[in-house]
């Protein structure tokens, strides 16, 4: 129970809140549901929240502090936005996976005027005394933090009053008959220091999108920050035990595989080298598919096989478990040799052997397997991409043909 | 409480005057021992000016320099002495090739005497340094002549640059500025008389027929410009397919790769150096291009090796109390430049951000206003970057290209200077203005200026920048005539309307 694990991959947030949410139409902000730290988790409370409704948040930062029955946890944001509203507060127990317990929104968004997503239209708990023990907190604090109390997102605030006005923002006031004294107590500022600038009054007269005044706020606070993201530490370097903010973020270093093989081709084939390992790649790839479906359908099997979690560990479909690259080299003087070899002989080994002076062109292939770090079970899916790589470099030949 | 904090360590300070290691430093005529409140480790910009802001806030101050003069890099082998060249030449240039039609007649031989060069950059050098220790002798800083380690997270060894025997001063407050040195190119030896760094190709003993350039960054299209002004035939070899580096518009960046073709500095890009070797006083560099593959091999008397500057925390220690350092040698802080040490800060080139002298400067300010206030302030958004080439190149902000990447959509106002009347009757004026604002609310999110001065005048886009204005802003601000920065005006606002001389 008082296990501190911090989910280092961060899996939870607003990417799986986002994923999860069925309703498309909220483009403006999604349910956060409960997320499921392991696939056995079915329920969670919540422990603390660690922001407030209305505060911003960037990718990385604990957005709160869950507890299971095995342990508390950090949840982390997968993406940066604004905490909208919370429905579950501090203290709420047993609240069943993916039921909203947050909603959340973009940057800039106008949380005034934020359409919230439907809470039925998410996954909702079984109606058991405990989650009607849920229905009562999402009603109460949904009134102590109505959109009217929500602060508004950083970059829009009350204009600062002994301000000499920019010469645009005098002439656009000046044009639309609007005084100084007005302006600056109805117009929210954006500028540094509360100055009213060009795009307040231009929004302010509805001649521009006033999300976009938030959303430029955050990109000019964004650069007016020292970029301290990503940090990768030196190996060398005493790795601290105590997590630092600054060290965070450190993303996971990606892993590489390498093979050696030893390939040999005699001149007078018509293939060339290249297109036949072109070839071994390509059916060493789709090999490494089938066999990662084949052991997630035997996963699939188990009575700990959890459909949603499985949902949620899926990465993007743009995104590869690794990429592999070639070089060629020739390990020995190329010697025209009058023996006729097997028009298919390309012999290999995983180990580079001395080469043989009988042979045509030998030609040493390295190929490197980079491991996305953010895949999972990219290792294995990498590992099982070098095996057949290696079959069809060796005894699989006469399948490349 | 720093009040008391200061009377406290005054306090301490008259006790342990008695003790044997105190004396010991008394006897080497160093400033006095005790606890200081803050010691710098460097004297660049970040470290010197920090030190003496320090002491201007009524912090006991101290500053470790090693190299023997203050100013770092910047000021003994960077940015001034790079200046004293780069103006010189330009003189120079400018006697030989453009007096004519300005009306000059020049009798006689016009030669350069580079021992004079050199010299007029070594007496700016040397008054700028003995300036600083100067200011601190005025603000009462403790100047250390001497190489820094840690002892512990609140005690620093010094060992004495002159030899002596070295000291132990304790800080309540550490400030690391020790830097950057340049980054060695794997495979190539430099001996900083024929294969040379910045640092040796600012005070090279004759002019080279033939000069190669790995890099094609801020320094090395200056020490391009300077030596190809003296003559030299450069060849500039960069990776990349564009020169400037990070930082500089493409737009500008071609621009001022065209200008600088035509005054006779000759660019290899998208090339990389495979070798390099030196045969006597010759250097042969062995470069291939990225995407044909093809080979070639460049001769020279002299190879500049400029790709890039590197964290520098040698003889530092920092393994004595375990600071975290990053893959690229960066010490690792957070946004207050706290290391895991919270009262050891960490500014300038050795930790992250742009390797630029005025962030340094910046940011030893605001690390000493948070010890001081427990508050500091750097707009990174802000900080611009010059290339001292002729034309100047200068910006600020964002590029086209990273508001493209951003998906920000931007008005965009360019001013040629070819149209400015002031640049005209200079009979200078190649290249333009361009600045950036936001489609919509017109703020300005970028300035880039190639041109004459663009240096001096970025310095009205940063302020703009800093308060937020937009480009209207700019240009209902009137802009004395006839000067240059008219063309800024103009291009503010060619950006939001239509300019009027264009």
């Amino acid at each position: 129970m008082s296990v501190l694990v911090r989910s280092g991959t961060r899996l939870s947030g607003a990417r799986w809140a986002r994923a999860l949410s069925t309703t498309r139409v909220c483009a403006v902000a999604t349910n956060f549901g409960m997320p499921a730290m392991s696939p056995t988790m079915t329920e969670g409370g919540i422990v603390e929240w660690k922001i407030k409704p209305g505060d911003t948040f960037a990718a990385g930062d604990v957005l709160l502090e869950i507890e299971t029955d095995k342990a508390q946890i950090d949840v982390e944001a997968a993406d940066d936005g604004v905490l909208a509203k919370i429905y579950a507060p501090e203290g709420t127990k047993s609240i069943a996976v993916n039921t909203p317990i947050a909603v959340l929104a973009e940057i800039g968004d106008d949380l005034s005027n934020l359409e919230y997503p439907e809470v039925a239209s998410a996954p909702v708990a079984e109606a058991d005394a405990k989650a009607d023990d849920v229905a009562e907190t999402v009603a109460t604090p949904s009134v102590q933090s109505s959109p009217v109390d929500i602060t508004p997102p950083t970059g829009t605030n009350l204009a600062n009053a002994k301000q000499t006005l920019l010469p645009s923002v005098s002439t656009l006031l000046h044009r639309h008959n609007i005084s100084s004294e007005v302006a600056l107590t109805t117009i929210s500022a954006s500028g540094p220091q509360g100055r009213l600038l060009k795009g307040d009054v231009l929004a302010h007269l509805g001649l521009v999108d006033p999300s976009k005044i938030g959303k430029l706020s955050a990109a000019v606070s964004n650069w007016s920050k020292l970029d301290l993201s990503n940090i990768k530490l030196r190996p060398e370097a005493p790795v601290s035990s105590k997590a630092k903010p600054a060290t965070k973020a450190t993303k996971p270093v990606a892993k590489t595989l390498t093979g050696q093989f030893r390939l040999e081709v005699p001149q007078d084939t018509t293939f060339s080298l290249k297109s036949l390992v072109d070839r071994a790649a390509q059916l060493a790839q789709k090999d490494s598919i089938r066999l990662a479906q084949r052991a997630q359908e035997a996963r699939s099997q188990s009575v700990r096989y959890d459909a949603a979690f499985e949902a949620l560990l899926a990465p993007a479909k743009n995104i590869k478990p690794f990429e592999s690259s070639f070089k060629f080299a020739q390990s020995s003087p190329v010697k025209s040799r009058a023996v006729k070899t097997d028009i298919y002989a390309l012999l290999a080994g995983q180990v580079t052997p001395p080469p043989s002076p009988l042979v045509d062109n030998v030609h040493r292939l390295d190929v490197q397997v980079v491991v996305n770090p953010e895949f999972a079970g990219a290792e294995a899916r990498a590992q099982a991409y070098l095996d057949r790589l290696a079959f069809y470099l060796s005894d699989g030949k006469a399948l490349l043909i | 409480m720093l009040k008391s904090y200061s009377s406290l360590s005054k306090l301490a300070l008259r006790k342990s005057t008695l003790s044997g290691v105190s004396k010991l430093v008394l006897a080497r005529g160093y400033a006095t021992e005790g606890e200081h409140d803050v010691v710098v480790i460097g004297g660049g910009p970040g470290g010197y000016v920090a030190a003496i802001k320090a002491a201007q806030l009524g912090l006991k101050t101290a500053c470790i320099e090693k190299r023997g003069t203050l100013g770092g890099t910047c000021l003994n082998v960077g940015c001034i002495p790079s200046k004293a060249l780069l103006n010189n030449t330009h003189i120079y240039h400018q006697i030989l090739h453009d007096t004519k039609d300005r009306g000059i007649e020049v009798q006689g031989e016009v030669t350069m005497n580079l021992a004079k060069l050199q010299k007029a950059k070594d007496n700016s050098v040397s008054a700028l340094t003995k300036g600083i220790e100067g200011l601190f002798k005025k603000n009462k800083v403790d100047y250390f002549k001497g190489t820094a380690s840690f002892v512990d997270e609140h005690s620093i060894q010094v060992q004495p640059v002159d030899g002596g025997e070295a000291s132990v001063i304790k800080a309540k407050n550490i400030i690391i500025a020790t830097g950057s040195e340049p980054t060695p190119f794997p495979g190539i030896e430099v001996d900083e008389e024929r294969i040379v760094t910045s640092t040796g190709a600012l005070s090279l003993k004759e002019i080279p027929k033939k000069m190669n350039i790995i890099g094609g960054g801020i320094i090395g299209l200056e020490m391009a410009s300077v030596y190809s002004r003296l003559g030299s035939e450069v060849t500039i070899i960069e990776f990349m397919t564009s020169i400037g580096g990070a930082g500089m518009d493409g737009e500008v960046a071609k621009q001022s790769q065209k200008i600088l073709a035509k005054q006779g500095i000759k660019f290899k890009l998208g090339n990389k150096v495979t070798s390099a070797v030196r045969e006597g006083d010759n250097v042969k560099v062995e470069i291939e291009d990225v995407k044909s593959g093809k080979a070639e091999t460049l001769e020279g008397d002299v190879l500049l090796v400029a790709i890039g500057r590197r964290p520098y925390t040698k003889g530092l220690n920092t393994e004595a109390i375990g600071l975290d350092i990053d893959e690229r040698g960066r010490v690792v802080i957070d946004q207050e430049y706290r290391t895991k040490h919270p009262h050891i800060r960490v500014v300038g080139d050795v930790t992250f951000g742009a390797m630029l002298a005025h962030k340094a400067e910046e940011e030893g300010i605001a690390a000493v206003e948070y010890i001081k206030n427990g508050h500091g302030h750097v707009n990174y958004g802000v900080i611009p970057g010059v290339m001292y080439t002729h034309p100047e190149v200068a910006w600020v902000g964002q590029t086209e290209e990273q508001l493209k990447k951003e998906g920000i959509a931007y008005s965009l106002g360019k001013f040629p200077f070819l149209a400015n009347s002031r640049a005209k009757t200079n009979q200078d004026s190649e290249g333009f203005v361009k600045i950036l604002s936001d489609k919509e609310t017109d703020r300005i999110l970028g300035v880039h200026i190639i041109g004459p001065n663009a240096g001096e005048m970025i310095s009205e886009g940063v302020l703009a920048m800093e308060y937020g204005a937009s480009s209207e802003d700019v240009a209902r601000t009137c802009h004395a005539h006839p000067t240059l920065s008219e063309a800024f005006k103009e291009a503010a606002m060619a950006t939001y309307d239509k300019a009027i001389h264009f």
